[in-house]
């Protein structure tokens, strides 16, 4: 950084924010647009040449973008000519998001969260509608699987009881989206007895998820989850969930339906994947309390960082974080797996939102962002640095993936015929709709099933397994005190009781101790005026 | 002498344990592996991309900056504050000094709260707009800071001779001049320490940072970051920077350097005050262990400089 | 009138200072802790912390650790200090400097270090989450009861020290009888140093343990999270309380120390 430049810094930010708005860049431009964009943490393209991102952050190289007058023109309509920078910043987790916007604490025009903050947020009407015509690359590159008349986010309605509120697609567009699943190290040393292969079968099979429970004396010490209430609130209920005679009932759907998974399967599905009657928080309480003895620790964001180095085996992981463990696993030639469970599990999706009582000027440039943002080459490369699957499709995605992916071709792209690889079906995806008939077929080798390939793109053949978590709504307090219920640490009674005697020993110690200096300091004066 | 081995060995091997995370971050500064633990060959590098690295100077800079804006700012108000108290009636002073009991005993995410409670209040209320910037930080960083300002000059006022000041008076200096001229060269070590233990904590703070700071400093428009809230929110991305590690080293070796100066500043000061006459041979001796001193402490910032300039 | 300058005046920006920062924000704690979301008044708060068993046991289990992390700093820092203070190593108080300049590294830094060096000597967080909790306390406070001790232990009363001694006192009885009671002051405001703050330490048992051990500090920073504003101000304000009650008992040896310094002219 240019010492110039920290000064300059320095300045602005003595000066009070209003004054901000004062500076005023070269070529005729009139004072600075700032739109501030409110993003998780390293979830944009950063230059970073240590790991070989050489360009320009991607915030820099859209304010470029969006500086050219022919562009700015397009978004701004004639006439416009402030300068239009942006502000970046970064939250760790959704709930401090919502908890800077409810207090006032910050102001941003764009936001970007999940799929139930935005629910929550719809209906606490802080979020505007999407216009869709305003960000065109979206429209046409966004996957229909996701984003089209009839995808995913179109499918999820922000209240049950007031469908005038429309769908989720109404109020975001769409950024990343991945799966919830299961990272591990099946030659971690931890595991106790239990050769890498049968490991690998154990977390591939069927019902994936019940080994942390059943198979406790493996594993016990091995894994760490998620440190958060949904994420293992997904976990939970895919185990706990069971009928009279023990049988899981994501199970017994899944065999009910076998083979014709249809609207009224993924209905079903979603109803109980999103169950949370008192009764049922009981039953995922009891699991995770359960759980909590057998694992290794409850993480927030180590836990990508932490199978690669050894602490821990295994890891309830997002899909992207998995990616970005897999690949510095394997420069340390260590490999590690990602399984999603056959029954049932959790796909998130995260996209930008306006903010209610942005001005239109934001307002525009946040379409212009976003548009940006939209484009598949802009995409591909958030994706390539990010380790998120974007909600883009298109060429430069497909070719990207077919690059990373396909072992027939070396690194001087010579195309050798001889590798074994299995098709890879990516058609759901990269359909361009229903005249697309193309068919979009990567050929990866066979372990990618369950590696890096399984996280960034699930298979076809796990889509309808997918159901979305919704926000809990009523249930939320109940939910948050089976939370705390599970963290917590119950004491033996008389870990209490000595507890409460040192206290009120060291209390009432220093209480006498006081009460006798006094009472000595009496006597003497007694003593001395006598 | 057995009891004196033993009480020394126990005290350093307490130091020991005491510098053995910062140890670890020391020695893995020299090797590039991903994560501390990982040896992945002898290497400069990291002193290279910690210069480097835009965002950790932005939080060094923010850090040394706030760091010393609110220790100079605390220790004025403290050391003025300790001052008027001193020679306030005996109840006010035992108000005052409960208050300023508070934050020195309470919890500080409790402190980070209420302040943040208050700021959004205001915010709210009365500016209309967000009010969060340096200026909340900097009052953050100070209410953690003044009440240690006035617990250090206190006990330097206590010791001071009353009579001084009256004598001052007495020979004609108005109560300004008594005031400049003999009370605060008499508390000058306690404000000094005031000031260091300022610098020390507002160093160390994370949680009163991470709840009041705002857009401002060198981040610009963006949230200031200082070196603590930037670990801390690269760990809840990916991992500690590895460029950190070269940080502590760094600045470890500055503090240490720091330390020796003093310790030799005040030898100085007492073999003055000793007057002691000294032999040639002693004499020399003395010098030459001085220089020796002086030429280590020199080594390791040239050694420390051109590995920079090397890398950069 | 003109005004004339007193000493006492520049007591007045601290004063201020003072009233605005800590008098103001903690009713601004005690104003959501009695109200709901709403603004309306309530004691909703209040029910909800006595009544649940969580929130107890979190109390319970954060007492726990500030008992013992206090008990644990004094057994070691009493010691160092008390040697520091007479030994001749300690001639410019450069090791009493050494043990704080841990500080000077920022202390989210050394926890996460101290995580992977209590996992290398297999106290891992995650299958001993009580021990790693306890030595990062306990690392992380030392230097905070060092510090008043050394300072007491400076002052102490050499000459009544020697006095026990002529009077036939053997070492244990002088140290019980004269260097004990002497340092009493220093012992208790070395432990107002550690107790309130590991009550409401987040970062070290949040990285220490794994996530596995939950105390007040955490519990507020959840309740602020999940924007549970009434709940994290009462618990707040139960912990102010706290320390409102623990000044009052130690209040007189503060006290008595000033009184002594005043008495003498």
């Amino acid at each position: 950084m240019k010492l110039k430049n920290l000064f300059k810094n320095f300045a602005i930010g003595l000066s009070i924010i209003p004054l901000l708005s004062s500076c005023s860049g070269g070529n005729g431009e009139e004072g600075t647009l700032y739109l501030r964009v409110y993003n998780a943490g390293d979830y944009i393209y950063c230059n970073d040449p240590d790991n070989g991102y050489d360009l320009p952050d991607l915030t820099d190289q859209y304010e470029e973008w969006i500086n050219d007058p022919d562009t700015k023109a397009e978004y701004f309509g004639e006439g416009f000519n402030k300068r239009v920078e942006i502000i970046y910043d970064e939250y760790d987790v959704n709930e401090t998001m919502y908890n800077e916007l409810l207090t006032g604490k910050s102001n941003y025009d764009l936001i970007c969260t999940s799929d139930y903050m935005i629910q929550k947020l719809v209906q606490r009407e802080m979020v505007k509608r999407i216009d869709k015509s305003r960000i065109p690359n979206y429209v046409e590159y966004a996957s229909k699987y996701l984003a089209g008349d009839s995808g995913k986010l179109a499918g999820l309605t922000i209240s049950e009881d007031d469908p005038s509120l429309g769908t989720l697609d109404d109020y975001t567009v769409g950024y990343m989206w991945g799966t919830l699943g299961m990272m591990f190290n099946p030659e971690y040393d931890g595991i106790r007895d239990r050769d890498p292969e049968d490991v690998i079968d154990d977390f591939i099979s069927p019902n994936g998820w019940d080994v942390l429970w059943e198979k406790s004396e493996y594993y016990t010490n091995c894994a760490s989850i998620k440190d958060s209430m949904r994420d293992t609130y997904a976990m939970g209920i895919a185990h706990a969930l069971v009928d009279e005679s023990g049988k899981n009932e994501f199970e017994k759907l899944y065999e009910e339906y076998a083979g014709n998974y249809n609207e009224e399967y993924t209905k079903k599905l979603s109803d109980l994947f999103n169950k949370c009657d008192d009764e049922t928080i009981q039953l995922v309480e009891d699991a995770l309390i359960e759980l909590k003895d057998v694992i290794y620790g409850f993480e927030v964001d180590t836990g990508k960082t932490d199978i690669v180095t050894g602490r821990v085996g295994i890891n309830l992981a997002w899909s992207g974080d998995a990616v970005y463990a897999m690949d510095l696993a394997e420069e340390e030639d260590n490999y590690l797996y990602y399984t999603i469970p056959h029954y049932v599990t959790n796909i998130w999706f995260d996209g930008f939102s306006i903010l209610e009582g942005v001005s239109e000027e934001h307002e525009n440039a946040a379409y212009s962002f976003l548009d940006y943002l939209s484009q598949p080459e802009v995409a591909a490369m958030n994706m390539d640095y990010v380790g998120y699957t974007p909600f883009i499709g298109g060429e430069d995605i497909f070719d990207l993936v077919t690059d990373w992916y396909d072992p027939r071709y070396d690194e001087d792209g010579n195309f050798d015929d001889s590798v074994a690889t299995v098709g890879y079906d990516l058609t759901y995806f990269f359909s361009q709709g229903a005249d697309d008939t193309n068919q979009y077929i990567v050929h990866v080798e066979e372990e990618q099933l369950n590696r890096q390939m399984r996280a960034q793109y699930p298979m076809e053949s796990d889509l309808p397994h997918l159901a979305i978590m919704r926000d809990f709504g009523v249930q939320n307090d109940r939910i948050v005190s089976m939370w705390e219920n599970v963290k917590v640490n119950p004491l033996p009674v008389w870990v209490t009781v000595i507890v409460i005697l040192c206290f009120v020993g060291a209390l009432g110690f220093l209480g006498s101790y006081n009460l006798i200096k006094k009472i000595k300091v009496k006597r003497r004066r007694a003593l001395r005026e006598q | 002498m057995v009891k004196k081995v033993l009480a020394k060995s126990y005290v350093y091997l307490m130091l020991f344990l005491m510098y053995v995370p910062i140890l670890v971050l020391v020695v893995f500064s020299f090797t590039d592996g991903e994560s501390v633990g990982i040896w992945n060959g002898f290497t400069f590098d990291l002193y290279g991309r910690l210069f480097r690295n835009e965002e950790i100077m932005i939080a060094v800079g923010n850090t040394v900056i706030i760091a010393l804006i609110s220790s100079v700012c605390s220790t004025i108000i403290g050391t003025l504050g300790a001052i008027g108290v001193y020679y306030s009636k005996r109840r006010t002073r035992a108000i005052i000094e409960n208050i300023n009991q508070i934050p020195v005993v309470n919890a500080e995410i409790v402190l980070a709260l209420s302040l943040t409670f208050m700021f959004v209040f205001i915010g709210t209320y009365i500016f209309h707009e967000n009010i969060f910037s340096f200026w909340t930080l900097l009052f953050g960083h100070m209410i953690l800071e003044v009440p240690f300002v006035y617990l250090n000059v206190k006990p330097k006022l206590q010791q001071m001779d009353p009579a001084l000041y009256e004598a001052a008076l007495d020979l004609g200096c108005s109560p300004r001049q008594a005031l400049y001229k003999v009370t605060i060269p008499q508390i000058a070590p306690g404000v000094l320490s005031g000031f260091m233990l300022s610098i020390t904590l507002s160093l160390d703070d994370f949680i009163v940072t991470a709840f009041t700071s705002g857009p401002g400093l060198l981040s610009g428009a963006g949230k200031i970051e200082t070196i603590s809230t930037f670990i801390q929110s690269s760990i809840k991305k990916k991992i500690v920077p590895i460029e950190v590690r070269a940080l502590t080293t760094i600045i470890v070796a500055l503090v240490l350097i720091a330390t020796v100066l003093l310790v030799m500043y005040q030898n100085h000061l007492k073999f003055k005050a000793s007057a002691r006459i000294l032999t040639q041979k002693q004499i020399v001796a003395r010098r030459i262990k001085n220089s020796v001193i002086y030429g280590i402490l020199a080594a390791i910032v040239i050694f420390f400089v051109v590995i920079i300039c090397i890398n950069l | 009138m003109k005004f004339r300058f007193q000493r006492k005046y520049l007591a007045i920006p601290f004063f201020l200072f003072l009233i605005l920062f800590v008098i103001l924000p903690i009713l601004f704690i005690i104003f959501y802790a009695f109200t709901d979301s709403n603004g309306f008044f309530t004691f909703d708060a209040v029910v909800d912390f006595f009544t649940s068993p969580n929130k107890l046991n979190v109390l319970e289990l954060s007492l726990m650790f500030s008992i013992l992390n206090t008990v644990i700093c004094l057994l070691i820092g009493y010691p160092i200090a008390y040697i520091l203070s007479n030994a001749k190593l300690n001639s410019n108080g450069v090791i009493v400097m050494l043990f704080v300049m841990p500080m000077w590294i920022n202390f989210v830094l050394r926890t996460w270090a101290t995580r992977d060096v209590l996992s290398w000597i297999g106290l891992d967080g995650g299958s001993h989450p009580y021990e790693a909790t306890m030595i990062g306390l306990v690392y992380n406070y030392l230097p905070f009861v060092i510090l008043p001790l050394y300072n007491v232990m400076l002052k102490l009363d050499k000459s009544q020290i020697e006095a026990a001694m002529d009077l036939g006192c053997n070492r244990v009885q002088v140290f019980v009888k004269s260097i004990i009671p002497q340092s009493i002051p220093g012992v208790v405001s070395a432990a107002m140093m550690v107790f309130m703050p590991t009550m409401s330490s987040y970062v070290i048992s949040d990285v220490l343990s794994e996530g596995q051990i939950v105390l007040f500090g955490n519990l507020i920073y959840l309740n602020f999270a999940s924007s549970q504003w009434n709940y994290g101000s009462f618990i707040s304000l139960f912990m102010l309380a706290l320390v409102g009650i623990s000044m009052l008992i130690t209040r007189n040896f503060t006290e008595k120390d000033a009184s002594k310094e005043s008495s003498r002219w």
